[in-house]
């Protein structure tokens, strides 16, 4: 039985545990299958909330109707606002899943994972005021969150403005020196602004913390060789004469 | 099967009224349901920031833990990431901080750090940060706040290299206040490049203030650049948006407002009902265009009828949808009534005027930091200093208390219990209102609300108003729901509070509120311009009315001749007079302002401004008090007195003059513009020129420091002002400083004669200023661009009354040299001041007639020129004035150094200005034992000024500041100025400053008795007569200083002696009276004066004898345009014992 949005429709107002006695689910001579009227509130919001946590990453039928029931009884949760939008998002429905995603943010300005959330969605439908909003109110209350600079650096990189993007993945990296991650997306920064030698040693000190680093290869794979023993069988005569001025300009 | 009901208690409501809600529960003091509410109004607003705030001070007062903590902390931190330089919000955001583990504790004495850079010079901040224990969170913030914030000073900002690299915008903040945006972009730029970059960059106060100092200083390419640069990192901030906005809308959007509309749309999601994005711009002078501003549906007032926000237009849609809000076990009956009682709270608030910009007053979820008089004014800072620092061993929750605890002002508390309900007054108590009623239960059954440990406290003293009110123990709390003595009335201000613009019964508040009356006459009007005519002064004087309304001022409309009008504007019990008879306007202008019939000490000065010309309201035709050619002195100033006191007017008088050519029709469109500019200047103006409006006075009372409390109310505050304005101005005798000197270049004209007592006072306004002299300077090569560029004009020449060019006058040395030099060479035409606009200009003329409007068209007079060309001010005189002939400064110099310095040095209005002048002249002559002279009574009457008396310097010149103006400053607090009318002086009492004025008054009435008759006054004596003493002096002095004028004779001199001298006791001790040329007498003897000796009996050899004799002369002069005058010239000599005392003033017509 996948539909527990029923439940909902007994939900009571108050707590009161009077005639719960002696009833029960387990008591099913006594009360017919599925009527857990008697069950306290708390019990039941409880009980589904928990139903509803262990679909949150999954796209299960049936949840969605469940999570609208739960707001029906407590429209200022910010979690079932937030599962909804996953289910949402699993769903395929991105559209859908934008606004619970900022309700969910709003509502529990404590969980910056909410609103980070909020921020690849918005992201995602492109309201670049609306992921920026959110992600600047993460990443001022919690400025040590390399999560949060990603997004804003993710968000630069969709505006092509490499040199923002480079400093906030950069960010990321020191927070994180460790995530080599952090060191491809450097890389991958570098590469697009051309600085292709500093582009090459962050991807290659990705690769000094973890050798198989799918993505550090890829991206040596994507810079071109200048300057290098390889580069000169290859030589690139529309990328010369740039890269040479520029190397070591930048530091990171 | 047992079937349970669902809850069906929902409320359907819209945003503007769950706001009010949400406010009210808080107000009440419950957290929990405030929290709930608030959270699901964000569900369908998430981004409105009033919700945030609301949810995050109910989350902050609920619980105070936990996770409660971090989300109340997260709700208040969107706040600051829209809005970073509100400091308030930031200080709530330490205390939040104060409550985790260290980590947070440093994050804490960061954020007050950035705090205090918002608002460097914010009084109460500072002192709250003085007192805060020695922790090393704060010691930062200490430092500076001793060092740096003490050390400014208003003309220089003396701050160490040491000190300004510590710096974080602070200094530029300052500067910002004091309204040098140049110097504050100079130092954010520097203190941005002292931050290493990281911290730069999450630095965004750093980089808006840096916007605002831009904008400010007119870079608007600039501004909007980095507007647009920041907005592309933080898009929700506010104020780039708003810069951007405004600049767009007068560069590339133009004629594009659907762009515009978009550009502005994240702020009206973030601020739906836009009170702090209102703030921001306000005080950021950004002037959006209206269609983007939602405003008041035509014809409907605030609230009053549509309730909400339904009578708003240009709202966004979303702000008016219905939502439905669970109330759970919240009596809804109950909250209607409280919501109902809230909206008549604003309607009232409303009324009591000043509220228009704020549209919503529920300050309890406003980050406006306008309305900041609601939520401190009864938390001291040392409280605050104590909460901060987690002196007070109570937890979060009992911080709680009735707004209105009284604290004691200095040491200890009486009892333990007295000292501990002290000090948990700190925290909520800034947020929150009074104490907690009783809940309502929507059912028996259900839970009661979680009621504060501050119950069990018996008897808590509550304190509204000033008065203090033994409320009873919990134990009497009523079925109602309501604590005894705790009811929905409670919930609304105080009557006494909320003073109403209309209500004329029960005026006992009308004491304290000036009122300004605009007086005019429709039939005048209307026989001289036609009823269309009439019609359209009146729409433009009911605009300015509403205007000045707006600024908390109580502004009517007397238009004394008409019966209809006068019921309409709500004087129901007058009856209209003769626009025609000057004391039937002044008796109805007596009865129109029964508040000063009341006044005992504690008035404040009425404002009567007259619109139109002497066609219009005639000027009264007072006796000459003094000796020459003029048959009658035309003044204002008994319109500003309530009996005979017509020296000193009690009351401030202006005049806006219409064209008054009689030849030709008279131009209507003159007094339309006027108009035009009185209401354009009166909209710049930010608070009311009295000081008087309820609320900035409150605002000084919540920021002041404990010991300068009020005691009685806004007087003592004003007090307050004066003594802060005093330690903070530079002292001397310089008026300007010279970045001001820069800005408003004063340019002074003078007659060469009359050099010395220009130069006297131009040193007083600003040394180096650019003064002129005629001659060499005529007219023909006057340069009228000279006049460009200065704001404050002075002019010291000649003028006469059938003419309205001005004449200089050679220096006597030359014309002894060179007698063809002696006629008058033109200086100064009506057509060269009205070549160049003078917008915001203030005209001070010394000449003769330079205020003489009877028959004057706009080319004919010099002050109608200026006034059509946009001077804001122009002071002059209406029959002949005088003047000295040294470097002294008399008469008419005398007070035109007053009246400069009230302007310049108190921020005074320009009304208030001429009135203190007069006061201030006729307290320095009599102060130091002399009695008026003809002259001074002449001249106290026939200055009149023309032009708004209620606005100052500030509203014309927005780079003037006094030091009045910047009390608090950017970032959102109360910015602009203060324009102070009322009557207060540096280094008195309101109460003594009145009694002294009103002593003042006293004296002279007296005087004027005599002044109403002059011939009769003073008696004839025969020049040869006069003692030999006497006319040896007076010979010297005139060969000394008049080598032109023939040998002093019967004929030529007339000698009068003042029957009526009932000198005072001249108090040598205090002779500082350094104005006059005096010498010792010759040697006593006693035959002096023969023959017709009588008045000089006793006078010569005794110390006990008294006398004043004037001598009166006059001479032909010509001016080069070939017109004959005669020039009269005064000696007063006072004869005291053997001292005799002579000065002289010489006409300047």
């Amino acid at each position: 039985m996948f539909d527990y949005a029923h439940l909902t429709k007994s939900y009571k107002a108050d707590n009161s545990t009077n005639d719960r006695a002696g009833f029960g689910w387990w008591n099913s001579d006594q009360t017919p299958a599925g009527a857990t009227s008697h069950y306290s509130p708390d019990f039941l919001k409880g009980y589904l909330l928990h139903y509803c946590r262990l679909c949150e990453r999954t796209n299960r039928q049936g949840t969605i109707p469940v999570l609208h029931a739960l707001l029906d009884i407590e429209p200022e949760n910010g979690e079932v606002h937030f599962m909804l939008a996953r289910q949402y998002e699993m769903a395929g429905d991105p559209e859908a899943a934008m606004p619970c995603f900022e309700r969910a943010a709003a509502l529990c300005p404590e969980k910056p994972e909410y609103t980070l959330a909020a921020v690849r969605a918005a992201g995602y439908l492109g309201d670049r005021i609306k992921a920026m909003s959110l992600v600047n109110s993460v990443i001022s209350a919690y400025p040590i969150m390399a999560e949060a600079w990603y997004e804003r650096a993710i968000i630069y990189e969709t505006d092509e403005n490499w040199n923002r993007a480079l400093q906030d993945f950069d960010r990321c990296h020191r927070l994180e020196p460790n995530n080599t991650d952090y060191l491809c997306d450097i890389a991958r920064m570098y590469r697009m602004l051309k600085l292709l030698k500093l582009a090459r040693q962050f991807a290659e000190r990705a690769l000094r913390i973890d050798p198989k680093c799918a993505r550090a290869h890829a991206e040596l794979r994507e810079i071109p060789f200048r300057n290098h023993i390889m580069g000169m069988m290859f030589r690139n005569e529309e990328l010369d004469g740039s890269d040479q001025t520029r190397t070591g300009q930048r530091q990171p | 099967m047992a079937k349970i009901q669902s809850s069906k208690n929902t409320l359907d409501t819209t945003l503007f009224d769950g706001i009010t809600m949400v406010s009210v529960l808080l107000r009440t003091g419950y957290h929990t349901e405030a929290a709930s509410l608030a959270s699901q109004l964000l569900v369908h607003f998430p981004q409105a920031l009033p919700l945030h705030i609301g949810a995050g001070r109910a989350l902050m007062a609920s619980t105070g833990q936990g996770v409660s903590t971090q989300r109340a902390l997260g709700h208040l931190r969107r706040v600051l990431d829209s809005d970073p330089e509100n400091w308030r919000i930031r200080l709530e955001t330490v205390l939040l901080y104060l409550r985790g583990d260290r980590a947070q504790r440093q994050r804490a004495g960061e954020e007050l750090w950035i705090a205090v850079q918002s608002a460097p010079d914010n009084p109460w901040l500072r002192e709250m940060i003085d007192r805060l224990p020695d922790q090393s969170i704060f010691k930062r913030t200490q430092k500076w706040n001793s060092s740096v914030a003490r050390g400014f000073n208003v003309n220089s900002l003396n701050v160490t290299t040491e000190q300004q690299n510590q710096d974080e915008g602070g200094v530029a903040r300052l500067y910002l206040r004091r309204k040098m945006p140049w110097m504050a972009v100079e130092y954010f730029e520097k203190a941005a490049r002292r931050l290493p970059e990281n911290v730069s960059a999450s630095r965004i106060d750093l980089r808006s203030g840096l916007l605002l100092a831009l904008w400010q200083n007119g870079e608007a390419k600039r501004a909007s650049a980095l507007a647009s640069d920041m907005l592309l990192d933080q898009p929700q901030l506010i104020l780039p948006r708003l810069i951007l906005t405004a600049h767009l809308a007068s560069a590339a959007l133009k004629n594009h407002p659907e762009a515009l509309k978009r550009l502005i749309e994240p702020v009206w999601k973030l601020d739906p009902f836009l009170v702090r994005a209102s703030e921001i711009a306000y005080s950021a002078g950004v002037d959006l265009p209206p269609s983007l501003w939602p405003r008041p549906v035509q014809g409907s007032n605030l609230l009053g009828e549509g309730r909400g926000a339904s009578n708003w237009q240009n709202l966004p849609s979303t702000t008016l949808e219905q939502i439905s809000l669970k109330l759970g076990d919240i009596d809804q009956d109950w909250l209607n009534d409280l919501l109902e009682a809230s909206h008549k709270q604003e309607v009232e608030a409303v009324a009591r005027g000043g509220m228009q910009r704020m549209w919503h007053p529920h300050s309890e979820v406003s980050f406006s930091l306008s309305e900041l008089d609601g939520l401190l004014v009864d938390v001291t800072p040392a409280a605050m200093a104590d909460a901060l620092s987690g002196s007070s061993h109570l937890p979060d929750t009992e911080l709680i208390m009735p707004k209105g605890r009284p604290f004691s002002p200095s040491g200890p508390p009486d009892t333990e219990l007295e000292g501990i309900a002290q000090s948990i007054a700190a925290v909520e108590n800034l947020l929150y209102g009074t104490g907690r009623p009783k809940r309502p239960r929507a059912n028996s059954k259900a839970r009661r609300p979680q009621a504060g440990s501050y119950k069990r406290k018996p008897g808590r003293r509550v304190r509204k108003g000033g008065e203090d009110i033994e409320l009873e123990s919990p134990e009497n709390e009523t079925n109602e729901g309501f604590r005894e003595g705790v009811s929905l009335e409670s919930y609304i201000p105080a009557p006494t509070r909320l003073p109403q613009a209309n209500a004329d019964e029960d005026r006992n508040w009308a004491v304290r509120q000036a009122t300004a009356l605009i007086v005019s006459s429709e039939q005048a009007l209307t026989s001289k311009y036609g009823a269309d005519g009439f019609n359209r002064v009146h729409v433009l004087l009911q605009q300015l009315l509403e205007v000045m309304r707006e600024h908390g001022s109580d502004a009517r409309l007397l238009l004394v001749d008409s019966t209809e009008a006068l019921r309409r504007n709500g004087f129901t019990k007058l009856d209209p007079v003769h626009a025609d008879n000057p004391e039937q306007i002044r008796d109805l202008i007596n009865t129109a302002l029964p508040g000063e019939v009341l006044d005992t000490s504690g008035s404040y000065p009425n404002t009567v401004f007259i619109i139109g010309g002497p066609d219009i309201i005639p000027f009264w035709k007072l006796p000459n008090p003094s000796f020459d050619s003029d048959k009658e002195v035309l003044s204002d100033n008994p319109y500003g007195s309530r009996d005979q006191t017509y020296l000193l007017p009690e009351r401030i008088v202006g005049r806006l003059p219409d064209d008054g050519s009689s030849d030709g029709a008279p131009d209507i469109n003159f007094l339309l513009s006027r108009l035009n500019e009185v209401i354009q200047r009166q909209r710049a103006r930010n608070l009311p020129h009295s000081g008087i409006s309820n609320f900035p006075m409150r605002i000084f009372e919540s920021i002041m420091p404990q010991s300068m409390r009020f005691r009685a109310g806004a007087a003592d505050g004003i007090q307050f002002e004066q003594e802060w304005l005093r330690s903070t101005l530079a002292s001397g005798e310089v008026f300007l400083d010279k970045s001001h000197a820069v800005q408003l270049a004063p340019f002074f004209y003078s007659a060469e004669a009359w050099k010395l007592s220009t130069e006297t006072l131009r040193t007083c306004m600003s040394g180096n200023s650019n003064i002129v002299f005629s001659p060499p300077t005529r007219s023909e090569n006057f340069d009228a661009s000279w006049l460009q560029k200065p704001r404050l004009l002075h002019f010291n020449l000649h003028g006469f009354r059938d003419t309205g060019n001005w004449y200089g006058q050679s220096s006597y040395s030359k014309i002894v040299a060179n007698p063809t030099l002696s006629s008058l060479p033109m200086a100064f035409t009506p057509a060269q001041a009205s070549q160049v606009r003078s917008p915001g200009t203030v005209v001070f003329s010394e000449a003769c007639y330079g205020g003489y409007l009877p028959g004057k068209g706009v080319n004919e007079s010099v002050a109608l020129s200026f006034l059509e060309k946009g001077t804001a001010a122009f002071v002059g005189s209406t029959a002949i004035s005088y003047g000295s002939a040294g470097p002294e400064l008399c008469c008419a110099g005398h007070l035109s150094y007053y009246f400069w310095k009230e302007i310049l040095k108190n921020g005074s209005s320009f009304g208030r200005a001429l009135q203190a002048a007069k006061l201030n002249y006729a307290r320095e002559r009599l102060a130091v034992g002399h009695n008026l002279s003809g002259d001074d009574a002449k001249t106290l009457l026939e200055f009149i000024l023309l032009g708004d008396p209620t606005i100052g310097l500030r509203s014309v010149s927005p780079h003037y500041f006094t030091p009045a103006t910047d009390m608090l400053g950017v970032g959102g607090q109360l910015t602009g100025g203060l324009q102070k009318g009322g009557l207060f002086r540096n280094g008195q009492t309101f109460e003594q400053e009145w009694e002294e004025d009103r002593k003042l008054r006293g004296v002279t009435k007296g005087l004027w008795g005599r002044f109403a008759q002059p011939k009769e006054q003073y008696k004839s004596v025969p020049y040869e007569n006069l003692p030999d003493e006497l006319t040896d002096k007076v010979e010297k002095i005139l060969e000394w200083l008049l080598p032109d004028s023939p040998a002093p004779d019967g004929k030529y001199l007339q000698a009068l002696v003042d029957m009526g001298a009932g000198y005072q006791d001249s108090r040598r001790t205090e002779k500082k009276y350094k104005f006059l040329r005096h010498q010792k007498g010759g040697d006593p003897s006693p035959e002096a004066g023969n023959g017709a000796a009588g008045p000089f009996e006793g006078v010569f050899g005794n110390e006990e004898g008294q006398a004043q004799v004037v001598l009166s002369g006059h001479r032909t002069i010509q001016t080069d345009d070939g017109r004959e005058y005669d020039q009269t010239f005064h000696l007063n000599t006072d004869i005291t014992g053997s001292e005799i005392i002579v000065s002289l003033s010489r006409g300047k017509g």
